[in-house]
């Protein structure tokens, strides 16, 4: 009886079978034709991935599945051994090689000709040949080892890759990619059933299965009017039905979930949100676990409700709103490990201000760009950058930034017309910041 | 799947690298072990083996800067062993027809003379111009006699006041009313022929 063990590693989301005995052949083709390969070196079945037919698997045949007992860099230490050592074995028959290949040059180092026609031309001309092929042969064996070497360093290199942290950012960012995507489907399916039960009319139903919401078959068997409209559309509440309630969208939902709980515990404490909330935050939160366009609303001054066309995903909440105060939609996000991000700084203010003259670097290799300031009303402005180009400079300093002209008043054609500044006379002026003007222009 | 099974691992998560890629070793140079050449088989050029050659060259008096001549030197064996046994290549003459090996032996042996042409031509037309004190020859056995003779027209003494000496491996059948044996060879004494031989030296005055 063949003993089998299943583990999960939740490092590399991939599942393992530990088999005591050989595998009989029906057990090995189910196990084949579920996605897993057997790993020579390491005597064990593993799956490239967790899958919800392979975790059936796991559990037909072992019954229950185990946390797997060797991690990720554990594993690659010994493979790293592995290499070393064929890396060392190519060393050995290189050594072999080349000192063959001494030992038949020996024939030729009195310089021996090789006599053509004579009885030892055949006997001379293949040990030349064995002595080529041993340099050939040793050769190849130490370039070999290099590469063996390489692969020996590298395979530890990737296991502290996997788990660098910043590489942990990433995946968590695809894991919510992946939840979106399941999410998506489980929306579509909620959005198409109940678009299908208020389609009642034998056209609402046409149009619904030409809609692309059923297969092909069904809709050329309504066109050729093979079923009735009413047929069609009891064959496909039946199918949505059987796809809303089917627990594979879920456990694909739990299973990511739990990698992004196994994620986050590993990068570090998930900070809680200590700033204003607004229906936006909130918005891109729930967008960002899979629900279908998140419409927040404020209301009695601290709470917050969220509306989806679509149930909301169940690790947030159950049905289509949700209504909280503050507080318990920052706890809510804490637990499912959202951080709200950042507000990326912006660029630097647009100022309207009387000067001289403006500095601006040029935006190739950054040297010093002086610009002329020309007034002008705001009408002229518009009216100059009607048939030319207007664009908004930062200033060298990089403070602010500032509008950029034609010279409108200029006479020269328009190709040698030089770029100003623009001070518009009739909108606000602002003050002038400090220290605009380049350490280079003021030295000189 | 259970929520334990997403609880992180208990072994190590990182390792130290062991840096290996820079004990990567060179490619081996093979340059130093020579390319046969091939020549052809009216060549006989079966090389002394280097023990041999030593002993021919040990077989001399004195080497030092007496006019030497190999002639039919094939790749210079017996020239390397007149050298090693303190011989002058200034005074050394090289005498090979196969323009491979003339080129090989000049490029070993460049303060030596070489003549890139037949022994027995060359012997014939600098009979009675030039004179070697000791000659070293390996000659090619099927036309043996005729080299032997047209050394021993070149042998002399060449100002030394003492006889010319002429060390040679010939095959064991050879005969010379002045020549005794100073060792007999086995059949292995080549690596492409299977032939008995024979070292002898003849002392001459002058051209006979």
């Amino acid at each position: 009886m063949t003993d089998i063990t299943a583990t999960y590693s939740p490092e590399d989301n991939k599942l393992r079978l530990y088999a005591s005995t050989r595998l009989d052949a029906e057990t090995f083709g189910k196990v084949k034709g579920a996605g897993y390969k057997w790993a020579p070196k390491q005597e064990l079945f593993v799956a490239p991935k967790w899958t919800p037919a392979r975790e059936d698997l796991a559990l037909e045949l072992a019954g229950e599945i185990e946390p797997e007992s060797m991690t990720m860099a554990e594993r690659a230490e010994i493979k790293s051994e592995r290499l070393a050592a064929i890396a060392e074995n190519r060393k050995r028959d290189a050594e072999t090689y080349a000192r063959r290949a001494d030992e038949l040059s020996e024939c030729f180092s009195g310089g021996q000709p090789i006599l053509m026609g004579h009885h030892s031309q055949r006997k001379a001309e293949k040990t030349a040949e064995k002595m080529r092929s041993a340099q050939t042969k040793a050769n190849d064996n130490l370039s070999a080892i290099g590469y063996w070497l390489y692969k020996a360093e590298s395979v530890q290199r990737h296991a502290n890759y996997k788990n660098s942290d910043r590489t942990r950012a990433r995946r968590i960012k695809t894991l919510l990619t992946e939840l979106r995507d399941v999410q998506r489907r489980i929306n579509e399916n909620y959005k198409a059933l109940d678009l299908l039960e208020r389609c009642t009319t034998e056209a609402q139903i046409r149009a619904f299965v030409g809609g692309g919401f059923a297969s092909m078959n069904l809709y050329l068997s309504l066109s050729k009017d093979e079923i009735t409209p009413q047929e069609a559309r009891e064959q496909l509440l039946t199918a949505y039905r059987r796809r809303v309630n089917s627990s594979h969208y879920s456990r694909w939902t739990n299973h990511i979930l739990g990698r992004l709980s196994y994620e986050r515990t590993l990068l570090g404490r998930v900070t809680r949100f200590g700033g204003t909330l607004t229906p936006a935050i909130l918005q891109t939160f729930a967008r960002t676990h899979g629900a279908d366009k998140p419409k927040a609303t404020a209301h009695d001054g601290d709470r917050f409700t969220i509306e989806s066309p679509a149930p909301l995903p169940l690790h947030i909440a159950s049905g289509h709103t949700l209504d909280l105060d503050c507080e318990e939609w920052r706890d809510l996000m804490e637990s499912v490990g959202y951080e709200v991000p950042a507000k990326k700084a912006g660029p630097p203010p647009i100022l309207n201000f009387k000067a001289e003259k403006l500095w601006t670097k040029n935006r190739y290799h950054g040297t010093l760009i002086t610009m002329r300031q020309v007034g002008m009303t705001k009408a002229e402005y518009k009216e100059a950058t009607r048939f030319s180009n207007a664009w908004i400079d930062t200033s060298y300093c990089g403070q602010f930034r500032f509008k950029t002209v034609t010279d409108p008043h200029s006479k020269e054609a328009y190709y040698m017309r030089e770029r100003v500044a623009v001070f518009l006379t009739d909108s606000k002026a602002h003050t002038a910041p400090e220290g605009i003007e380049p350490q280079e222009e003021a030295a000189a | 799947m259970r929520p334990d099974l997403y609880k992180p691992l208990a072994g190590a998560l990182r390792l130290p690298v062991i840096p290996r890629r820079s004990d990567a070793p060179e490619r081996i140079d093979f340059a130093a072990q020579a390319e046969p050449i091939s020549i052809d088989k009216a060549s006989e050029c079966h090389v002394t083996p280097p023990h041999i050659a030593a002993l021919m060259a040990d077989q001399f008096d004195a080497p030092g800067d007496k006019q030497t001549l190999e002639p039919s030197a094939g790749t210079g064996s017996l020239a390397r062993a007149m050298i090693e046994a303190g011989q002058s290549e200034l005074e050394l003459t090289i005498v090979e027809r196969h323009i491979g090996l003339a080129r090989g032996l000049a490029s070993q042996f460049k303060d030596a003379g070489h003549v890139n042409r037949c022994f027995l031509e060359y012997a014939e037309e600098a009979c009675g111009k030039v004179q070697f004190r000791q000659i070293i020859m390996n000659p090619p056995f099927s036309k043996v006699k005729a080299h032997m003779r047209a050394a021993l027209s070149l042998l002399g003494s060449n100002g030394h006041g003492t006889p010319g000496e002429l060390v040679a491996l010939v095959p064991i059948t050879y005969e010379h009313p002045d020549a005794y044996t100073v060792q007999e060879l086995g059949p292995d004494t080549f690596a492409t022929a299977k032939v008995r031989t024979k070292i002898i030296k003849i002392e001459q005055e002058s051209e006979q």
